[in-house]
């Protein structure tokens, strides 16, 4: 039997999309503060930073960068409208790679030295997550035999059952998109003062922000996709969130266990490790098969 | 006029009108009467393409096929095709002969002098002794079709442009007589059935390109032309030995028997095509031939556009899919094919990272494009042979677009340097944009190089270790582009746009070519329908792309073009219109920090510089196609295809 989500749902979902990437980086912020023993802000936090950077009067430094603006979020909306729907993931995959084109050039558009830097840092972190996300999405697709999402809701077991190992790979693209150490790079506050995001200001700024949320939403969306449970709609939804909150909380402790690393370093972890599992995995995959068929 | 002297009109308006306009060319006295040949010569070939593909349609089985028998020529009486066919060769190779001597090219001297004897002791002594005369067959399906559209459209945008660019060069005549003379042998090559007279226009458009690459006649370009000229003979050679082999221990004589076997398959076929196959990976450029490629961008602008786009590496890519419904006999030229080319793919866009002259990234990205397309034609499956020829036609349009775009800024600002041209979006609005659409319609959805891209994905389901060459390529190229696009627009304020001129002849070709590159991408759907399936099926693969009212339907996917164009552009228009006025403008932060005037970086030059990874790249793609090779080889002594 397959499970549809219904019209309604996908609706709603889409809407409530970005308050859950929203909320996601809240906890993260209180979770983080309590290890830290801190008390931490609200959270809602990042919420009332939006509302308060939308109510501020913006100093822009030229007209591109709100188009960049816009089209980052333009872009990221779009591939989370098709991920609710249950589209094709390469396409969403492609999205979410075209918003960062634009978060980037928006970057590049001004020339100020930390904006520019953080132009580059983004680049390189491109260079590092997306043959790893891409090999991901592809490997999905291997196993479900087609690249539409709502396919998945249609195999005979999890996806994680099947590929684990891609997940641990996405750890590390997940690391990266929540600006977390040690890939915290792009924006590396403490360097080069948030990088991209440097020459933006009030609704601008709050824009970057939202589209932020809707990332987060995108790369945890396709990361708990592997904990579908096929043909029990209630056991998928709570496998789903459980997943999802188990792959943050992951990324909280590595967060704080780690120090920030040289770009240098991201690559060959990606290569070496991101890669490599997930060549591993579909190796594997293709063995047992192989050994199956045989015997 | 019936059908049959319709096609041949066609046919000759699109081969013979451009090789004779380009002849003649060559004795026009003045500039007013070159260009009245060389608008006959390309209005000719592109309204004999059109009319072509309109025959085409209306054809039995969607195929025009002629035989040349005997030609009658006046005072000579009968004379067969094979033979005008047999002596033009033969000429050619003795003005190759004579040219590798005088430039002293001694490889290609060597196989050029054993070319010609192996042809004369094959044309008049093994065949007619065995009765393996064949008539001059053409056959011209929609690939070959969409291949002259190709050819004659963008070809003939590019020859507008030249012809504002050389203005008040010097000789122009030979310049002009090889560059539309070039379609013509393009557009033969296409059309021909025939092994022996497919090598001829191969081995012309070789000739007409080292003729072009050594223009400007300084030294850097005759050395760049001899390399050329050498690798090319070499891939010719490949060629002719394929025909020999094919017609000794086959008895075939034309691609269309290539590709239509059924039942047993002699190991002589499979040398055979891989020799073939051979010839197109160097006129391909593909690692590690790929020398010649970056070596030619010493010409004008306009012909590294030609070469890169519509024509020359084009012909490799037209043989190999030509070629690819044969590989499923051989599975393991289909392999080692998909690993040639996604290993170009792979390390020309991890070196291009590396560059900052605009017209060799622009090479790299072309011996890229190209390797992908040559991966998918390995894979050969009927989605992976649908997404090659999408990437052939947008990768021409953008790619012509690009480098005429960058050929403007040589041409007025006389720097090829990406650093150089920091900002230009202020100074030169127009050329920047240009060159900005250039890029974003090679990297950014909802345009077709994209949908390619998305397809070849898809199609590499069917050989997934190709999937991280492609993944790694396909991050790296979206590195260098982005960082390109990112030095144009980089300004530290908003600066007053300057009214800009441009030549006509400049902006109408570029246009047309912006036009073509967003224009057909939303209608990507009727592209398919009227083009990629056509085409697909004539090579007798099933149709898989289904082209349903807005979206493209792939075996495990969709993508709707019209659905993402729209959505972004209305974005786009929508921050458009929002205003920005100067109370809320500022200068860049800087936190106090003093930066330099100019940034710049980001090569990764530990990574990815020519020093460091050429002889790697070079090693590997070597050994690359020693195996190919060897795998004939040794099929031939084992006697048995693998």
């Amino acid at each position: 039997m397959n499970f549809q989500p219904s019209i309604l749902f996908s609706i709603l979902l889409s809407i409530a999309a970005p308050f859950i990437g929203m909320l996601i980086l809240g906890f993260d912020r209180k979770i983080t503060a309590r290890m830290q023993n801190r008390v931490g802000p609200p959270i809602l936090q990042p919420f009332y930073d939006v509302v308060k950077l939308f109510g501020k009067s913006e100093l822009m430094v030229k007209k591109a960068q709100i188009l960049f603006a816009l089209m980052f979020v333009g872009t990221l909306l779009l591939s989370t409208v098709l991920l609710c729907f249950g589209g094709d993931l390469l396409v969403i995959f492609f999205l979410i790679s075209t918003g960062m084109i634009f978060y980037t050039l928006g970057a590049y558009s001004v020339k100020s030295g930390f904006s520019f830097i953080g132009g580059n840092r983004e680049l390189y972190q491109m260079l590092a997550y997306e043959p790893i996300f891409m090999l991901t999405v592809f490997s999905v697709g291997l196993i479900t035999k087609s690249f539409r999402v709502d396919q998945i809701f249609g195999l005979e077991v999890p996806l994680v059952a099947i590929i684990p190992l891609p997940l641990v790979s996405m750890m590390i693209v997940f690391l990266i998109k929540m600006q977390k150490s040690p890939f915290d790079i792009s924006t590396a506050h403490t360097e080069i003062i948030s990088g991209p995001m440097i020459e933006y200001s009030g609704g601008y700024l709050a824009l970057l922000k939202i589209a932020h949320w809707y990332e987060i939403f995108l790369v945890i969306g396709i990361m708990s996709l592997f904990f579908v449970v096929p043909g029990n709609p209630v056991l998928t939804v709570v496998s789903m969130a459980a997943a999802g909150l188990a792959i943050y909380f992951v990324s909280i402790i590595i967060d704080n266990v780690t120090a920030r690393v040289h770009w240098n370093t991201m690559l060959r972890l990606s290569a070496a490790i991101g890669i490599t599992l997930i060549v591993v995995n579909v190796a594997i995959v293709y063995i047992v098969a192989y050994i199956a068929g045989g015997a | 006029m019936d059908g049959e002297s319709a096609k041949i009109t066609a046919i000759a308006l699109t081969t013979l009108a451009p090789l004779l306009a380009g002849l003649l060319c060559y004795i026009a006295p003045g500039r007013k009467s070159r260009n009245v040949l060389i608008s006959a010569g390309i209005v000719s070939a592109m309204a004999g393409s059109v009319l072509l593909f309109l025959l085409l349609r209306g054809s039995p089985g969607h195929t025009i096929r002629i035989e040349l028998g005997s030609v009658a020529i006046p005072g000579l009486g009968a004379i067969s095709a094979n033979e005008i066919i047999t002596i033009a060769e033969i000429t050619l190779a003795a003005a190759f002969i004579y040219l590798a001597a005088r430039i002293k090219a001694f490889y290609a001297l060597a196989l050029s002098i054993a070319q010609l004897g192996a042809m004369i002791w094959y044309e008049f002594s093994y065949a007619p002794a065995h009765g393996s005369e064949h008539a001059v067959r053409i056959l011209i399906d929609y690939w070959s079709g969409t291949m002259c559209l190709i050819v004659s459209i963008i070809g003939s945008l590019i020859v507008i442009y030249a012809v504002k660019y050389m203005e008040g060069q010097h000789s122009q005549n030979r310049f002009f007589a090889y560059f539309v003379g070039f379609l013509g042998a393009m557009n033969a090559a296409v059309f021909c059935d025939s092994l022996a007279a497919f090598l001829l226009f191969w081995e012309i458009t070789t000739l007409a390109s080292y003729m072009l690459i050594k223009h400007e006649q300084n030294t850097e370009s005759l050395q760049n032309a001899k390399r050329a000229f050498q690798l090319n003979v070499i891939g010719g050679a490949g060629i002719s030995a394929a025909i020999i082999v094919l017609g000794i221990a086959c008895n075939i004589s034309s691609l269309g028997e290539i590709a239509a076997l059924e039942g047993a398959i002699a190991p002589a076929l499979m040398l055979g095509v891989i020799l073939l196959c051979f010839g197109a990976i160097v006129k391909s450029a593909q690692v590690p031939f790929q020398s010649w490629l970056l070596g030619a961008m010493v010409a004008p602008t306009p012909v590294s556009a030609l070469l890169h786009s519509s024509t020359m590496v084009k012909l490799g890519i037209y043989l190999i899919i030509r070629l690819s419904p044969a590989f499923s006999h051989f599975p393991a030229v289909g392999y080692m094919l998909a690993l040639i080319g996604g290993f170009s793919f792979v390390s020309t866009a991890i070196i291009a990272i590396s560059q900052n002259n605009a017209k060799k990234v622009l090479a790299y990205s072309t011996i890229g494009n190209l390797g992908l397309i040559i991966m998918l034609a390995g894979i050969h499956t009927s989605l992976a042979i649908s997404a090659a020829i999408i990437l052939t036609i947008f990768h021409a349009i953008s790619k012509a677009l690009l480098f005429m775009g960058v050929g403007v800024v040589q041409h007025e600002m006389h720097t090829r340097d990406i650093e150089d041209t920091e900002g230009m979006i202020a100074k030169r609005p127009l050329i920047a944009t240009i060159i900005l659409m250039g890029i974003v319609t090679m990297i950014i959805p909802p345009f077709g190089v994209f949908v390619g891209k998305y397809m070849a994905i898809q199609a590499s389901v069917a050989a997934p270790w190709m999937m991280i060459l492609l993944a790694v390529g396909s991050a790296a190229t979206v590195v260098y582009y982005v960082k390109w696009f990112g030095r144009l627009i980089s300004t530290d304020r908003e600066m007053e746009r300057k009214p800009e001129h441009m030549s006509t002849l400049f902006s109408t070709p570029l246009a047309a070519l912006l036009a073509g590159a967003i224009g057909l991408s939303f209608v990507i759907v009727q592209v398919v329908a009227w083009f990629v399936d056509p085409a697909v099926a004539s090579m007798g693969y099933d149709v898989v792309l289904q082209a349903i009212s807005v979206e493209v339907v792939t075996p495990s996917g969709y993508i709707s073009s019209i659905a993402i164009g729209a959505s972004m552009a209305a974005v786009l228009l929508a921050g458009l219109m929002i205003k920005l006025d100067d109370s809320k403008k500022t200068r860049p932060y800087s936190c106090g920090i003093e930066f330099p005037g100019e940034l710049g970086g980001m090569y990764m030059h530990g990574y990815a510089g020519e020093d460091k990874v050429n002889k790697y790249v070079n090693f590997a793609g070597i050994a690359l196609i020693m195996i190919f090779v060897a795998i004939g080889i040794i099929a031939m002594a084992v006697g048995k295809v693998m």
